[in-house]
């Protein structure tokens, strides 16, 4: 029997004064991967920052439960303890620190205890050569000069070594050559087991090649419309979002008569 | 993230550092007539130029006037400054003698573990005469001279009466008037040619009595084809009288020679720190400056490269962190006068709680020095909105055949940095701690580990198994 | 003869960098008499919406900063051209206005005032040139242009400097900007023995914008005295201040350019770009290009650079058979290009390109 892992009920955020998810349900089980698809705007990143508690966004109201706890009230420190990871699309850059000291200090926040620096480092190197990140990337400043590409192997590595309990991954794959999608794709694989949990946001089908997507959700104007097995992805590749787009203009309609005839 | 709590980097410990010792003194003078002058130099037994350089100094002081800009010195009132301490004990060259008292004060400051570990000469001023003094017996059999500068000017007074006040002259401004006039202590160092001294030369400057001036002299010469990394390292113990320090630094590196001056500056909070230093730097010769300044009340210090040789290089990297009650101005000026002479600096400043840095800097091409390259960079970090940061670089360019280029920033920690990096599981707080030990690391790569150790102890990132 | 002492920095600094002012040695105040050459017109429909006064009476000036409280006060109470311009809200579809004064034997002298105000909306393009008639005498300018945005308002103020190469062009802006105003101030220096200008961009309230675009030319003994001053008060204010220019022969230029994070500009943006060209090798360039700031979470940059024509890009244009003449020409018109391209009265800009033939 599958665990629930992440649960989504209703969920409202607004950036600023403008609404972007607008009642937004999502639940996951341990041992999944799932997908989330949309149209430009539609709240794809707004959701994975939400569920961070990015103070940029603001929560109006809805729930949100990881591993059938409510998560709402905690800071995005916390929420990173419970075990939630999120990989950025434009990863900040941070200097003076570098990558293995940054990987420590993260690594000790989140498991409470020191890292074993020698254990520690040989695994950062085994998980930077699959990922075929060059060694020196290993003492380099934070992110600073990294090539988009290497930025984004840098996130997959950040959460190689956390292993955290649920992985959203926020357009990971947008901007990189086809060798590169393959090899953040190989680190999806690496890291899922049957008691994590993936969250993948994309565009794109590439990415999601060789790994095996449980559902595929699309989200459009704040809200996931369908939800499918992953086929789904390959068509929506094909054909667009057109169709997705006016059946939000009818789940709104429906929504507003709804309300009228309250 | 909800309440937004400004950055909380603690204020340093200062404890360790204010450890008083009672008073003893063998003799004292206050305010400054000819008269006291007179009997300084008597006390030194010094020879009669140098009676009457001072002498000279002193008219020169009286006819300049206060500075028209920077940080307000109106708390500064020469009557009161007691300008010349002599401790009781007399020269020490072994740390046994050394008396107990201020022996313990050393220890708080790291001095005897420096020792220890044998990192050469420590030429340790206590108040404003060197108390203890040694020198490896390697750099000795080399031909290395270094020692209290008042040794200096009876054992070498002809080298010393050549180079003393020719690179900072007397009339450069009021304080460096001062200190040619009242001058005490110091540290002389000679490297002779083509001698590469591969230990840091380490000097430890301290302050004890209230109300004490510090005005040590320091004059390096490092000759052809040398080189030497000299560490001068302050701390003083806090009292509430304004307490003045108007040393000067004098460094002198010839052709194809090599000096490195690293210095932190970590006065107590009641010290005006006026100091003067400059280099003049002969044909591929090469000054690098590294200087961490975090004591003080008020700092006002641009040490200076005079580019005088062509293909003669300056390079500067320096950090200010101004806390409460602070204002740290300081930069850096160059001349290019030398052909094809090249100058970099990278100037880092961080604010808070009401502190106030300003960078303040002059690059000068003249107009022989076709070929100069010339590239600055200066970045400040403000980590509250009560403190004060100001960014304020003149340059003169004279020569068309120059390369100058002047980059500045001005910022707070970005929330997106942050919010990255609580999404890994960082405290806000520790997140905070990170950035701004992270935007202090290029200067702390430059200084030697203990001194970067002190650093960091300094601006207090205590992030767990940071270092390493 | 009387030495006069003008354009102090806002904060000062070493007196050996000098740079916190400039003294004019060998000055003489000259007798200000009538001036009479002034021109206004649009450049093609009527100014509806805009009111000007040609004989109005002006408050007394209060600029934030000025060149010199002589130079203020001479203009309290000395100017022979005062002008009052109103702008209605009403104004967004007129065509600019231009205001020519020209300088010649009869009217050497020229102290004028003006005072610009734009309602809420309303949207205004001036032109204000000062042109030379005559190369014996010596001309004298002392100008001071007083604008008030109010909200949403927008203006863009462009001010053309052709005086001759013997005269003094004396001038100050102050602009005051209320909530979400936009103020772009487009300046051409080309004339002068001294050309010392005050620039003040008061961004006063939350959400108003301002530009600083200058270009200068200096030639012969040419001494140009830039000093601009843009003070952030207001919440996500944004300032830009962009300063090119080249220097000839012994010209000589001082650059000060200060922005002012001041208390509650809470997430304003400023930055500031200077580049000078040295075509000389007795030519001076000085600046002191200076960021302020007691506010936290502001987003402050400059970048000052000084040098003569790169190489590689002389090369490049070589290679395809352009004479080096030429070519250095062409790479400094394209350093001027962005800001130039802010003039679009195609008339004025070829005048000035033609004016600024090297």
């Amino acid at each position: 029997m599958s665990e629930n892992l992440l649960k989504i009920t209703n969920l409202h955020v607004k950036a600023g004064n403008k609404e972007i998810l607008k009642g937004l349900n999502l639940s996951m089980n341990k041992g999944e991967i799932h997908v989330i698809m949309g149209p430009n705007g539609a709240g794809k990143s707004t959701l994975a920052n939400a569920i961070f508690n990015n103070p940029i966004y603001t929560r109006t109201e809805g729930d949100i439960e990881l591993d059938g706890e409510n998560i709402n009230d905690l800071k995005t420190d916390e929420r990173a303890r419970k075990g939630i990871f999120m990989s950025f699309q434009s990863p900040e850059e941070i200097p003076g620190i570098s990558v293995t000291n940054f990987l420590k200090s993260a690594k000790t926040a989140i498991t409470g205890e020191p890292v074993k620096i020698f254990a520690f480092k040989k695994e950062i190197e085994n998980n930077m050569k699959e990922l075929n990140m060059k060694e020196e990337y290993a003492s380099r400043d934070l992110n600073v000069g990294f090539s988009g590409g290497e930025k984004k192997k840098d996130e997959i590595l950040q959460m190689l070594t956390l292993n955290p309990k649920l992985a959203i991954l926020d357009e990971t794959d947008s901007g990189l050559d086809v060798d590169a999608i393959r090899t953040v794709s190989k680190g999806i694989k690496m890291f899922h087991n049957d008691q994590n949990g993936v969250l993948i946001i994309t565009h794109g089908t590439k990415i999601l090649e060789n790994l095996h997507v449980d559902y595929v959700h699309v989200l459009v104007d704040g809200k996931i419309i369908k939800t499918s097995t992953g086929d789904l992805a390959k068509t929506i590749e094909q054909e667009g979002y057109e169709k997705y787009k006016n059946m939000a203009q009818h789940v709104d309609d429906a929504e507003k008569e709804e309300s009228a005839n309250v | 993230m909800s309440d937004k709590k400004k950055t909380q980097v603690e204020e340093i410990n200062r404890n360790m550092y204010d450890i008083r010792n009672p008073e003893e003194y063998s003799y004292k003078t206050q305010g400054l007539t000819e008269d006291v002058i007179r009997e300084i130099s008597a006390q030194k037994n010094e020879p009669q130029w140098m009676l009457d350089f001072r002498l000279h100094a002193l008219e020169v002081y009286e006819q300049l006037e206060m500075p028209s800009w920077g940080p307000s010195l109106h708390e500064l009132d020469m009557d009161k400054i007691a300008t010349y301490v002599k401790p009781k004990t007399d020269m020490k060259r072994s740390w046994d003698d050394v008396p107990e008292d201020i022996k313990n004060t050393f220890d708080a400051l790291g001095i005897p573990q420096a020792e220890k570990e044998s990192l050469s000469g420590v030429g340790a001023q206590y108040d404003s005469e060197v108390v203890y003094h040694s020198i490896k017996e390697d750099l000795k059999k080399q031909g290395v001279i270094y020692t209290d500068f008042e040794s200096a000017v009876r054992d070498y007074g002809d080298i010393v009466k050549k180079y003393f006040m020719k690179c900072v002259p007397v009339t450069e401004h009021k304080f460096v008037a001062l200190h040619g006039a009242i001058w005490s202590g110091g540290s002389f160092v000679y490297v002779p040619k083509g001698v590469q001294v591969d230990i840091p030369l380490q000097s430890y400057f301290r302050l004890n009595a209230p109300g004490a001036g510090q005005f040590e002299h320091t004059l390096i010469i490092v000759d052809e084809g040398a080189s030497l990394h000299f560490i001068e390292g302050c701390s003083a113990p806090k009292y509430n009288e304004i307490n003045l320090h108007a040393g000067c630094v004098e460094l002198y590196v010839k052709e194809n020679a090599r000096l490195r001056y690293s210095t932190i500056e970590n006065w107590s909070k009641n010290m005006l720190n006026l100091n003067t230093k400059k280099a003049i730097v002969e044909k591929n010769g090469k000054i690098e400056w590294v200087t961490g300044s975090f004591g003080s009340k008020i700092s006002m210090l641009y040490p200076m490269s005079v580019l005088k040789g062509d293909n003669s290089k300056s390079e500067y990297t320096g950090i200010s962190f101004a806390g409460h009650g602070q204002n740290l101005d300081t930069g850096l000026k160059v001349a290019h006068i030398g052909k094809n002479t090249s100058s970099v600096m990278n100037a880092k400043s961080i604010s808070k709680d009401g502190g106030a840095c300003t960078f303040r800097s002059s690059v000068k091409v003249t107009p022989g020095a076709t070929g100069a390259k010339s590239s600055l960079s200066c970045e400040s970090l403000m980590l509250d909105d009560i403190s004060r940061s100001d960014t304020i670089p003149a340059n003169e360019i004279e020569t068309d055949d120059v390369v100058f280029s002047h980059e500045a920033k001005i910022g707070a920690i970005s929330d997106q940095t942050i919010f990255y990096l609580m999404t890994r599981g960082i405290s806000e707080e520790e997140a905070r701690a990170m950035i701004v030990r992270g935007f202090a690391s290029p200067i702390s790569k430059e200084l030697p580990l203990e001194y970067a150790v002190e650093m960091n102890r300094l601006i207090n990132l205590e992030l767990e198994g940071s270092i390493g | 003869m009387e030495k006069m002492i003008l354009n102090e920095t806002p904060v000062r600094t070493a007196r050996s960098f000098h740079i916190n002012n400039i003294e004019l040695k060998d000055f003489t105040m000259p007798e200000i008499g009538k001036f009479e050459n002034i021109q206004i017109h649009n450049c093609g429909k009527l100014a509806r919406g805009i009111e000007i006064d040609q004989n109005a009476k002006l408050p007394k000036p209060s600029p934030s900063h000025s060149l010199s409280q002589e130079l203020t006060n001479q203009i309290e109470l000395n100017a022979n051209s005062n002008l009052k311009i109103k702008v209605n809200v009403d104004a967004a579809e007129t065509e600019p206005i231009m205001i020519n004064y020209t300088l010649d034997n009869k009217n050497p002298n020229l102290v004028n005032h003006i005072s610009i105000t734009a309602d809420e909306n309303a949207k205004a393009k001036i032109y204000i040139v000062y042109r030379a008639q005559t190369k014996q005498n010596v001309l004298y300018h002392n100008g001071l242009i007083e604008v008030n945005l109010a909200k949403n308002s927008s203006m863009d103020l462009y001010l053309v400097n052709f005086l001759s190469d013997i005269s003094y062009n004396l001038d100050c802006v102050d602009a005051n900007l209320a909530e979400n105003s936009k103020f772009n101030l487009i300046t051409v220096d080309l004339g002068g023995k001294y050309s010392i200008t005050n620039y003040n961009v008061n961004l006063v309230k939350s959400g108003a914008e301002g530009t600083i675009n200058t270009v200068y030319l200096g030639k012969k003994d040419q001494v140009f005295d830039i000093n601009d001053i843009a003070s952030m008060s207001g919440e996500k204010t944004k300032v830009s201040i962009n300063v090119q220019g080249a220097l000839f022969d012994n010209a000589k230029k001082n650059f000060k350019g200060t922005i002012d994070f001041r208390k509650g500009c809470k997430k304003a943006k400023g930055q500031e770009e200077e580049f000078c060209m040295l075509l000389s090798p007795k030519a001076v360039s000085r600046g002191l290009p200076m960021l302020l700031c007691t506010e936290e979470a502001v987003d402050g940059a400059h970048s000052s650079a000084a040098g003569k024509i790169e190489g590689d890009k002389l090369f490049y244009l070589m290679t395809r058979g352009i004479s080096e003449e030429e070519a250095r020409k062409l790479i400094i018109k394209a350093r001027f290009q962005p800001i130039l391209q802010l003039i679009e009265n195609e008339e004025l800009k070829n005048e000035v390109l033609e004016k600024m033939r090297f």
